[in-house]
């Protein structure tokens, strides 16, 4: 390597498979149900749910709690059986599939979790986390993986990457954390990135950040990223598209400022008011109160 | 690890450590072979034979030194077969799931099933006596345990995040268990192999005295087996023929048992020794003097975890009727402030400076008694969290009707007549008063704690992240639920978030935290407008705010 | 319900594989099975008289009809001879099983009651020198083989003492009150000492349990509702705590009753315990045999007991409440 450990040139990873026409993931149809504990009837997570993502598109995927957004991610990234539906990854549909093929093909989609805390292996270094998919699917050599491993810490601008390189999860803050969870997206050259509230345990101020990042990367590298939240703020700032999901279902699928300005169905009416009421200017103070601190 | 775990830890090692030089050294230690007659049958004991003899005349001291061999042979080779099995069972039945896992566990539930010691007598009677009898039959029943110890361990594993995204990348159980798997769950093997040790010696001593050992070799059990037939214990004999070889096997059990306990509290932070409830919160220097007259009250307030000062100075007061938002990064000492205000601090906090007041009275020389009269009376707590704030096995109406009592003497009917009341009063179906919290939504038991709160008619309430885990319809609803009650009871309250822009909507005045000190304190408006201090502005900045067109319809 | 169900379901497993061990075990043991199911000295037979043994015990037909034949003459509960007083197996179990059922029941209530109250007790005052004298002294007890508690305890209260018999349950001249009075002071040492030897299991449960239950949330709200500590201790802390304590209650019967083995045959209680021992010594293999499946049954018992008595203590087990208005219609459907 030529480069001197912490100033690295931030190349971009370059999509392996670049085919604009076809989108990057399209899910029809897909229904996934969980056996009830101790009950022979079965609970419906996911009910016929479609969703087409494009390169360079981000999609913000919101609802509540229990309305499907993190099984529907799962059940893509092949950590949930579906019932029902296809899933095609650049037009090629993963069910029908061998599951070694299935697993290969896979790599073109990472997904990141809700707590940064919690989904880095907390005994490996953040070299060798974000190798682990390399490894995994035995890319490359030991110099082409770290050659890798820092393209992808420069472009989710973790600097000086030197300084980073021989630390353990718990020596970062949820925010790196999160980063190198990302690069540890990034380093395979996936075509699709599925976040799933990737900054719902982190501190505000670090939320905007990471959400905008998202939104770079996709715009950058001709990332199809698919952003779970139930902040319609954050993702107003970062995605170009709003699915709004409830019980299970895709109710409202749009352009973000489309689906926030005219909401057609009436939870996204509701999911918008509440958002806008938290949000608006406070009235007139009630009274006028001495501070007691300076 | 306290203090106290490392002196047992220290003292079991230094038990066993010397039961395996004994062990070791028996041949050279023992002052005749334990297999020989060397003196008079049922010789007491004389500097000849310092434990004396036996019914036979064979020397009982040496059998004593003799028998550690065969207990921690037995033991620990029975506990090591029983742990490998075990451990290998549990770790693959919960990685693979499905059918294996399902197989595997009926196994382990049937063995677990049977009665350990008929069915180790059983197994053994037919096997015949011996050492390599004891071995299978006591690793055959104890392997069961681990694997079921293990599955569980493996199985809460798997389901966390670090192991779902290796899976998602692709990972093979080739990758994962031996470079995620096993060093996650190898601490547990310690303590859980130590443990065995300890069961097996157990098991191996009532084997022996039941007469299933080796009887041609001396151990702990054989001789008490001998000396009940004997009937010893009926003579001055049990005094040197009974108590010594019961004595060792104790002294053996409790230094595996010692140990183990010691290393598997390392591995359950739950069962770590913690400093007891505190009873009486530590009085501090001077008594709150402030002039102010507010319902809450608190002044100059410090607290200190050990040696961490997590609250600074902090100095804030809440009128009746007024709603102050306490807003700050996690970390920065909100929720301390919310536990001091009722003099509830977690344990190990105690409050090193300044003061709270309620309604006048001081919190912090306060007697426990008269703590007690305050709380839920005075002053209520909205926790966070109400999933795990209301007792999971009482009905929501047993909790509601308690607090209603503690704090008033009245009859069956009114207290009933009063929880309705209270349902009633924060939008529940009083029909809800039968149910168990488990039967509720989220938004519902939050309700239930508010109704709590307002049990015993407090001037002051004091809401710790009362939205946090709420989905956000059902957080607008509470705040407004916390807005109306404040406005028509005139209660003084004290919000807790992380939040800004959520308890901007409701707040008359925001106080800014940061590492423990009060950095900006204002009315509302002024903080969101023309706020003066960076981590204001970077809470504020934080949060983005939804642009939405003009002439959007709003609630 | 399909839990109930499951759980059943796993009982015929435990019994089908403690009966098929009984059947297997005399055939894979080294030497001829007749030797098993004759008891007497086999060696000392013709070979002509061993052919007519294994006609007479169906040992000469195939394994399948032996198995076949064996669970017919179990499920009628034919356990074979006893050898060694040439009575059915079954007529002697039942002379013995009372006395172990009046002494583990006895010693069970005992330790649970004690165990678990000084373990929550010592939770409560968790890290104070006065819960590490108890925790190091109940681990000290839990070290001692039951066995030997039991020759103690005779050595010093039956022997030394003369406070108590030492052994037997029944006086042999005893009759009216005075027998009864008999009977209850010549438990006291077997039940004492089996409490004993079991109490450790549910103090160290109860007080782990109890440490888990006070770091709850509710705990610091109950106080700060303003509830008395005792109201806090007892209704939010040891309620909520002896749940898993309740779960473990069969399982520890099992060990009391493998406690039992030893204890009984120290005091020379008439018991299934030491029946086995009994069994053991002259190698009366169907008797043994016999009480191995009885202690099994036992267990699976007193497992069924608690998992149906579980849901009446934990809500949360109890099937989910419908909506209201449907409630009825489900319970019909399902039951």
């Amino acid at each position: 390597m030529s480069r001197a450990a912490g100033a690295p040139v931030p190349e971009v990873p370059v999509p392996e498979v670049p085919v604009p026409e076809v989108p990057v993931l399209e899910v029809e149809g897909l229904t996934v149900s969980f056996r009830q504990r101790g009950s022979s009837r079965r609970l419906v997570a996911l009910a016929d749910v479609d969703l087409t993502v494009a390169a360079a598109e981000s999609v913000a995927l919101v609802g509540g709690s229990g309305a499907g957004k993190s099984t529907l991610a799962r059940t893509v990234a092949g950590l949930v059986q579906a019932d029902r539906g296809s899933i095609r990854l650049d037009g090629t549909d993963l069910s029908g599939l061998s599951r070694a093929d299935a697993r290969r093909r896979r790599r073109a989609l990472h997904l990141v979790f809700q707590n940064p805390y919690a989904s880095l292996p907390p005994t490996l270094r953040v070299v060798d986390i974000v190798a682990e998919p390399l490894v995994i699917h035995r890319v490359g050599d030991r110099e082409q993986r770290r050659d890798r491993v820092e393209h992808a810490l420069a472009a989710v601008r973790l600097d000086p990457i030197g300084r980073y390189l021989p630390r353990y999860p718990h020596q970062l803050s949820g925010g790196q954390r999160q980063r190198v969870a990302l690069a540890r997206a990034l380093v395979t050259r996936p075509r699709l990135i599925l976040a799933d509230e990737p900054t719902q345990m982190l501190d505000a101020s670090l939320r905007v950040q990471l959400s905008e990042l998202l939104g770079e990367l996709s715009a950058d590298h001709g990332l199809a990223v698919v952003h779970i939240t139930h902040d319609l703020a954050l993702a107003q700032r970062s995605c170009t598209r709003l699915v709004v999901m409830q019980a299970g279902r895709v109710v409202e699928d749009g352009e973000t400022a489309q689906v926030l300005g005219d909401p057609q169905h009436p939870y996204t009416a509701a999911l918008v008011a509440a958002a806008a009421a938290t949000r608006e200017q406070s009235p007139a103070p009630r009274r006028t109160a001495c501070p007691t601190s300076p | 690890m306290t203090r106290r775990s490392r002196r047992l830890a220290g003292l079991g090692l230094g038990l066993l450590s010397a039961l395996l030089l004994v062990a070791l050294t028996a041949p050279w230690l023992a002052p005749y072979d334990p297999t020989v007659r060397v003196g008079v049958p049922f010789a007491r004991p004389s500097a000849a034979h310092l434990l004396g003899t036996d019914d036979v005349g064979k020397d009982l001291l040496s059998g004593l030194i003799h028998g550690a061999r065969v207990s921690l042979l037995v033991g620990v080779v029975a506990a090591l077969s029983a742990t490998v099995l075990g451990s290998g069972v549990g770790i693959v039945a919960g990685y693979a799931r499905g059918v294996v896992d399902t197989v595997a566990m009926r196994l382990v539930d049937v063995v677990l099933s049977l009665p350990v010691l008929p069915l180790t007598i059983v197994v053994g009677v037919f096997a015949g006596p011996g050492l390599r009898t004891q071995i299978f039959v006591i690793a055959g029943v104890l392997w069961a345990g681990m694997a079921r110890e293990l599955r569980a361990q493996v199985l809460s594993l798997r389901e966390r995040d670090h192991l779902q995204a290796l899976l998602a990348m692709g990972a093979r159980p080739w990758h994962v268990l031996p470079r995620h798997v096993l060093p996650a769950v190898a601490p547990l093997i310690g303590p859980q192999f130590v443990l065995a040790t300890k069961t097996a010696i157990l098991l191996e001593a009532s084997l022996a005295f039941l007469g299933l050992g080796d009887l041609t070799r001396a151990s702990w059990g054989t001789m008490l087996s001998l000396a009940h037939a004997r009937s010893a214990f009926l003579t001055d004999a049990w005094l040197w023929w009974v108590l010594p070889p019961g004595l060792a096997i104790a002294t053996t059990v409790l230094a595996f048992g010692l140990l183990g306990h010691v290393l598997e509290e390392r591995t359950r932070p739950g069962l770590r020794d913690r400093p007891a409830a505190p009873r009486r919160d530590v009085p501090v220097s001077a008594p709150v003097v402030d002039t102010v007259d507010a319902a809450l009250v608190i002044s100059q307030l410090s607290v200190r975890y050990g040696d961490v000062l997590v609250v600074d100075g902090v100095s804030l007061t809440v009128a009746a009727g007024e709603l102050v938002g306490l807003v700050g990064e996690s970390g920065s000492g909100k929720s301390t402030i919310a536990g001091a205000a009722l003099a509830l601090l977690p344990a190990g906090a105690t409050v090193s400076g300044g003061g709270v007041r309620v309604c006048g009275q001081d919190l912090t020389n306060a007697s426990p008694a008269a703590l007690r009269a305050l709380r839920g009376n005075r002053v209520a707590l909205i926790p966070q969290e109400a999933n795990s704030a209301l007792n999971p096995v009482l009905t929501v109406g047993f909790q509601l009707a308690e607090t209603v009592r503690a704090h008033r003497p009245v009859g069956r009917a009114a207290v009933r007549a009063r929880a309705l009341e209270l349902l009633g009063q924060v939008g529940l179906d009083p029909d809800r008063v039968g149910d168990y919290p488990h039967q509720l939504s989220g938004g519902m038991r939050q309700r239930v704690v508010i109704a709590m709160a307002l049990a015993g008619d407090p001037e002051v309430l004091v809401a710790d992240e009362p939205t946090s885990g709420l989905d956000v319809l059902v957080q607008a609803d509470v705040l407004d639920l916390l807005d109306g009650l404040r406005t028509r009871l005139g209660l003084a309250m004290l919000v807790v978030s992380h939040d800004l822009p959520v308890i901007e909507r409701v707040a008359d005045r925001i106080a800014v935290l940061q590492a423990g000190r009060l950095v900006e304190v204002g009315d509302t408006a002024t903080i969101t407008t023309v706020a003066a201090h960076p981590c204001t502005q970077a809470l504020l900045a934080s949060a983005p705010r939804l642009r939405l067109p003009a002439g959007q319809v709003r609630r | 319900m399909s839990r109930t169900c499951g759980r059943i379901g796993q009982y015929v497993l435990v019994l089908w594989v403690a009966g098929t061990l009984n059947f297997a075990l005399p055939r894979l043991a080294p030497g001829d099975p007749v030797a098993y199911v004759y008891g007497g000295d086999a060696q000392a037979l013709s070979e002509r008289q061993l052919a007519a043994l294994r006609e007479t015990f169906g040992l000469d037909r195939s394994l399948a009809e032996q198995y076949a034949g064996f669970w017919t003459g179990l499920l009628r509960g034919d356990l074979g001879t006893s050898v060694q007083d040439s009575r059915p197996v079954v007529d002697v179990l039942a002379e013995r099983l009372p006395w172990t059922v009046a002494l583990v029941g006895t010693a069970t209530a005992l330790a649970f009651v004690l165990g678990s109250l000084l373990g929550a007790w010592a939770a409560w005052r968790r890290g104070s020198k006065r819960d590490a004298a108890v925790t190091s002294a109940v681990l000290a007890v839990d070290a001692m083989p039951g066995f030997w508690i039991a020759m103690v305890a005779v050595a010093v209260f039956a022997v030394q003492l003369g406070w108590f018999p030492s052994y037997g349950a029944v006086a042999l001249d005893g009759q009216g009150l005075g027998a009864a009075g008999e009977v209850v002071s010549r438990m006291v040492l077997p039940v004492a000492t089996l409490a004993l030897a079991g109490i450790g299991g549910f103090f160290l449960l109860a007080r782990a349990a109890m440490v888990g239950v006070l770091d709850e949330p509710f705990v610091r709200l109950a106080r700060a509702k303003g509830l008395r500590e005792s109201r806090v201790a007892v209704v939010h802390g040891l309620r909520t705590a002896l749940l898993p304590v309740f779960t473990n209650l069969a399982l520890a019967i099992g060990a009391l009753l493998s406690g039992a083995v030893v204890v009984e045959t120290v005091f020379a209680y008439p018991g299934l315990g030491s029946l086995i021992f009994e069994a053991v010594t002259v190698r009366d293999y169907p008797l043994l045999q016999g009480a191995f499946l009885l202690v099994t049954v036992g267990i699976v018992g007193a497992n069924l007991l608690a998992d149906l008595a579980y849901p009446l203590l934990d809500p949360r087990l109890r099937r989910v409440r419908a909506p209201r208005g449907t409630q009825l219609r489900q319970v019909v459907v399902r039951g």
